[in-house]
């Protein structure tokens, strides 16, 4: 009989790890990256954790009070049990294969979908299984039985409030009756004292160290004391790192740099220049030869790295690193000519690379140097 | 002396019970929708009445007022007879409080939905409601003075300590936060600004959370867990010190709704170290509660009834330990303006008042109808989905509070943001989705309650006169023995009245005194200047839109917010913000300095997305505003706003009322132009017009100020 039950919750469990398994093994390190389906995952490993004490305690139950009778209704229960089991599993599953077609992607967009319902399948499915073994262990044990336990928790939670037991009451029953509502005597805990008097305690120490003796930061330092600090690791990042990417050296990327830039474009920029760069009633278009500050990685770069805050177009650098931003700068440049559909009419001088073109575009980025050439 | 007969009024009673079943379903039914909206922007049906920035505060006012409200009266009423063994005082105020209060409901519903709104937060009625409030409000502290001076019992139970400490106080909170200024028969500006608004605005927003979920709820888990359970209350001793303490304590509190915010660090200071100091008053009501029940922990096995009663105070044990932690500085900075706020707020609601209000009406229904519960099974059921509804609800929005919060202060090596705004959205719209799941599943246990109770209804025999016997009082009152000497005070009702008064104005006194009188608290920035006719027409129609439901307007002094939005907020940008819009929560990102040139986007920008944010924003959750497009600004009350400022103490120049139409359509007119240069085509009259104005204003103040000051 237990070995029935065992095997029928082994059976399941057997049954969910395709579901674990599915994710790729490229797609893991995204798994783990993700609070959403890191928090499911964990909750689904705790449910598991619970599902195997309850196993224990339900085979304990059963070896103590199995009857013959009961043992029928079982096998039954047991039979209908895993059918429903694996029927909501196959029904679980199909659904996750339904919502790949589904707009319910857009709101998943950052998680992979196929996890997100498998880990919710799962952790449906141990519910039920929970459950399940909980209505076990409730038929094959008395209660009476289980109360076995060789620590007194009445009396010790009684000498930890000072109390007195429920059976003495009538002593410090003070004689109140309000509607029938009668009020006991027995004192506010000691240790509740203590802990009241301890948090009042922190007011003083908490206001002197903030107010009187300064020696902990009000928040206008703490913010300085970030600053410094972000600026110094910074710093030690970029001395350290080939990272360090502006104007004067950026270079032209290729291969899966510009799926990576394509992927940043999409995020940042097609609602002022359109999906595919062809610029709408805010942005200009950037597939044409027709440059407003210049073309090329160089001046691209530049463009993103400090935007034209007066037209609109916004600085990047705090939002993107540096090597993010020649990405997309890359991808912006490899886009060059496509001429996508609903192109935006010309803007601009002509760029070309060899043009002297690329010095009247510095003259308008660098204004100073602008006037000295002249 | 001979026994006097008397009745209880029992009609009142059901009456509130019903109303608060009803609003109870409708307020969640409006929580749901909007948590709906929040996954899918499509729900909010392109339709102004249905968008999530009105719908919110159809909610939240709805569960607090319309459901916890009636609540507390129906509690309130059903006890304080029975603890003071006379009827009310007077049928006919009983009566206009009920029908009062419903209109009060039913109309606030309605104006929040046309967008006559504060933009305070819980306060968003305008004055018109609120003098009504405020009506009633003494219509019903009539009712309970007048009930508690003709009494037949001599001393006061702790029950209606908190009923009269809370009467008083809200009073005081509600009149002071509720100060406005009329330009309209409905609307009206709020009679403070920035910083002085924020700081009174909190003080009463989480003394409402204080004095109207809490208080009174602490009183009538006092009459009923006892009743309920058949036991004696713990410990009386214990009862007087956490009253006294929770009250003066509370009121305190508020400024920890604005750490890291421009208010000034003293005030700052004083509202953490007394929020950690409210923990142990807190913890006193709920142990003393959950310590009523020894040797009864066996019928809570068996009756629903008991069983809500113990998760509702359970969950206000853990809400009252929250609070303080959220109120450390280290723990606020992760969770401020993110959903661990609304997942706090939530265990509160959902746990302490939802589920001590469906215990005491299953309890009391059928007492009042003489007969037992339709289906005490019923109820079981509706006790275990309630638990697993919030958790579902609290669980997946305590995970997108943390992960937001780390989001957003999370940066790369090189110095940069690890992630734009809108991703730190996206990635917890699943979160969302799960919570709005959660919020349905206990939505639907109200509904079972409501079948149950209307079941149990029509199977009883409504009682509406409960006959009673009991001796008057005598005219000189005999001490008997050894007396505890607080049991002075319990015999002197209106003692007990001034006396909360005094214990709690004194915090709300220290706290916003200072902050109008001394000045180096809010430093004056010479740059900043009041608003245009047209700004201030869009600020109105930003009000009016709910738009601070998601975006605060205060940049805190961190280095990821500095990074993102610019130079952190100062006191002195917003003198003239009657009223203040800082917000609490970012479910889209902060817009105090959107019209600062680091920030700034074009007019066009901001056209097309009013219209379709998606379009702009692939993924945004943010609802499409289409009827600012289409709608004519009303320019007819232009003098009259004008001429409010200049009430309060905004410094147009004389007469500029007369002339403020003039320049706000020359301002309209430059905007319309400029959006034609980018391709729009519109007219200078519409409200689009107005809000782009107000948000290109936006921290372009101090753009080219160089000695700001530091606070």
């Amino acid at each position: 009989m237990k070995r029935k039950i065992f095997s029928t919750i082994a059976l399941v469990l057997v049954s969910t790890a395709p579901l674990w398994a599915q994710p790729k093994p490229s797609e893991a390190s995204s798994f783990f990256s993700n609070p959403l389906q890191l928090m499911l995952g964990s909750i689904a490993l705790i449910l598991l954790f619970v599902i195997y004490i309850m196993a224990k305690v339900a085979r304990m139950a059963i070896n103590k009070n199995m009857i013959a009778e009961r043992k029928k209704r079982m096998n039954k229960n047991v039979v209908s049990a895993v059918a429903f089991l694996l029927f909501s599993l196959i029904n679980k599953s199909s659904f996750a294969a339904d919502a790949n077609g589904t707009n319910l992607n857009s709101i998943t967009a950052s998680i992979s979908k196929e996890a997100l319902w498998i880990s919710l399948s799962v952790i449906i499915i141990e519910i039920f299984i929970i459950a399940y073994l909980y209505r076990l262990i409730r038929r094959f044990s008395g209660f009476g039985e289980a109360k076995k336990s060789s620590f007194d928790w009445d009396k010790f939670l009684a000498k930890w409030h000072r109390s007195t037991p429920v059976e003495s009451e009538g002593d410090i029953d003070l004689g109140h009756n309000y509607d029938g509502i009668r009020e006991l005597d027995n004192p506010t805990p000691p240790w509740w004292r203590l802990a009241f008097a301890l948090t009042i305690l922190f007011a003083p120490v908490y206001l002197y160290r903030y107010h009187v003796a300064h020696s902990a930061p009000l928040q206008i330092e703490e913010l300085e004391i970030a600053i410094k600090k972000g600026e110094a690791d910074k710093k030690a990042y970029l001395a350290t790192a080939t990272n360090a990417i502006d104007e004067t050296n950026v270079v032209l990327l290729e291969g899966g740099d510009l799926a990576s830039g394509a992927s940043i474009f999409a995020k940042n920029c097609v609602a002022c220049h359109g999906n595919n760069g062809e610029g709408n009633a805010i942005g200009p278009n950037l597939t044409d030869p027709n440059w407003l500050h210049g073309g090329g990685i160089v001046n691209v770069f530049k463009s993103v790295k400090y935007g034209w805050p007066e037209k609109g177009m916004k600085s990047w650098q705090d939002d993107l690193s540096s090597y993010e931003m020649a990405q997309v700068a890359s991808y912006v440049t490899s886009i060059q000519g496509t001429n996508p559909a609903g192109a935006k009419e010309p803007q601009g001088e002509i760029w070309s690379e060899e043009g002297g073109d690329v010095k009247a575009v510095d003259t308008e980025v660098v204004a100073d140097s602008a006037t000295a050439e002249m | 002396m001979e026994k006097q007969t008397f009745y209880y009024d029992n009609k009142i009673v059901r009456n509130f019970a019903l109303a608060t079943t009803i609003w109870g379903v409708v307020g969640m039914l409006v929580g749901c929708i909007i948590a709906f909206q929040l996954v899918f922007p499509s729900w909010n049906m392109n339709f102004a009445p249905t968008t999530f920035g009105r719908m919110r505060p159809v909610h939240t006012n709805a569960v607090i007022f319309a459901f916890v409200g009636n609540g507390i009266f129906m509690g309130v009423y059903y006890s304080l007879q029975r603890l003071l063994k006379a009827r009310m005082f007077s049928d006919a105020l009983s009566k206009v409080h009920f029908w009062g209060w419903q209109l009060i409901i039913v109309f606030g519903a309605l104006s929040l939905w046309m967008g006559h709104t504060s933009g305070k937060e819980y306060a968003e009625l305008q004055w018109p409601i609120d003098i009504a409030i405020t009506l009633i409000w003494v219509v019903f502290g009539i009712n309970m003075m007048g009930t508690i001076l003709k009494r037949r019992e001599r001393h006061l139970y702790v029950a209606i300590w908190f009923f009269i400490g809370t009467w008083v106080t809200v009073a005081l909170l509600h009149i002071v936060n509720s100060f406005a200024l009329p330009y309209s028969w409905i609307d009206g500006y709020s009679w403070y600004a920035g910083v002085q608004d924020a700081l009174v605005q909190w003080w009463y927003g989480h003394n409402a959370v204080a004095f109207f979920l809490t208080t009174p709820y602490l009183g009538l888990m006092y009459y009923f867990v006892p009743k309920a359970s058949n036991r004696p209350v713990y410990s009386y001793k214990w009862s007087i010190i956490h009253f006294w303490a929770l009250i003066f304590i509370y009121i305190w509190a508020g400024p920890h709704h604005l750490l890291y915010t421009s208010l000034p660090d003293w005030a700052q200071s004083v509202g953490v170290v007394f929020s950690i100091m409210l923990i142990l008053p807190s913890w006193g009501g709920m142990l003393n509660g959950l310590l009523t029940l020894r040797g009864a922990w066996d019928k809570v096995r068996e009756d629903p009834i008991l069983k809500f009663m113990v998760v509702a105070i359970t969950c206000y044990g853990m809400a009252t330990f929250e609070g303080p932690m959220l109120s450390l500085k280290s723990v606020n900075a992760i969770t401020h303006y993110t959903d661990w706020t609304i997942a706090h707020v939530h265990v509160g609601a959902l746990g302490w008042n939802g589920f001590l209000t469906f215990g005491i009406l299953y309890w009391l229904i059928p007492r009042i109808f003489r007969t037992e519960l339709y289906s005490k099974k019923l109820a079981s059921i509706h006790f275990w989905i309630g638990v697993i509804g919030i958790i579902m609800y609290a669980i997946p929005m305590y995970w997108a509070g943390f992960s937001q919060g780390l989001m957003w202060k999370s940066f790369t090596p090189e110095g940069t943001l690890t992630y734009q705004f809108l991703e730190t959205v996206t990635s917890i719209v699943p979160m969302y989705l799960l919570r709005a799941v959660g919020g349905t599943i206990y939505l639907t246990g109200a509904i079972l309650m409501a079948f149950n109770l209307f079941k149990t209804m029509q199977k009883g025999n409504f009682l509406a006169e409960e006959k009673m016997e009991a001796f008057p009082l005598a005219k000189v009152y005999k001490k008997t023995g050894n007396e505890y000497w607080h049991n002075w005070i319990e015999r002197r009702p209106m003692q007990l009245l001034v006396g909360s008064l005094i214990v709690v104005a004194i915090g709300g006194a220290v706290e916003i005194i200072p902050t109008f009188l001394i000045k180096s608290n809010v430093p004056t920035i010479e740059a900043v200047k009041p608003y245009t006719p047209l700004e201030l027409q869009g600020r109105d129609i930003y009000v009016r839109e709910g738009c601070y439901t998601c975006h605060s307007q205060m940049i805190r002094p961190f280095r990821d917010e500095v990074v993102r939005y610019g130079d952190y907020s100062k006191a002195g940008e917003f003198v003239y913000d009657h009223p203040f819009q800082w917000g609490s929560k970012r479910t889209g990102p902060d817009l105090a300095r959107e019209g600062h040139s680091k920030l700034r986007r074009p007019d066009s920008w901001h056209y097309n997305h009013m219209l379709a944010p998606e379009d702009i924003s692939p993924g945004s959750i943010m609802p499409p505003y289409p009827w600012l497009l289409t709608d004519d600004l009303d320019t007819s009350n232009t003098a009259a706003k004008i001429r409010a400022m200049m009430t309060l103490g905004v410094p147009y120049t004389k007469d500029f009322d007369q002339v403020a139409n003039n320049d706000l359509m020359k301002q309209a007119n430059n905007i319309v132009a400029n959006l034609k240069s980018e391709g729009i085509e519109t007219k200078p009259t519409k409200e689009i017009i107005a809000v782009i104005a107000y948000l290109q204003r936006l921290g372009s103040d101090i753009e080219n100020v160089d000695d700001l000051p530091v606070r």
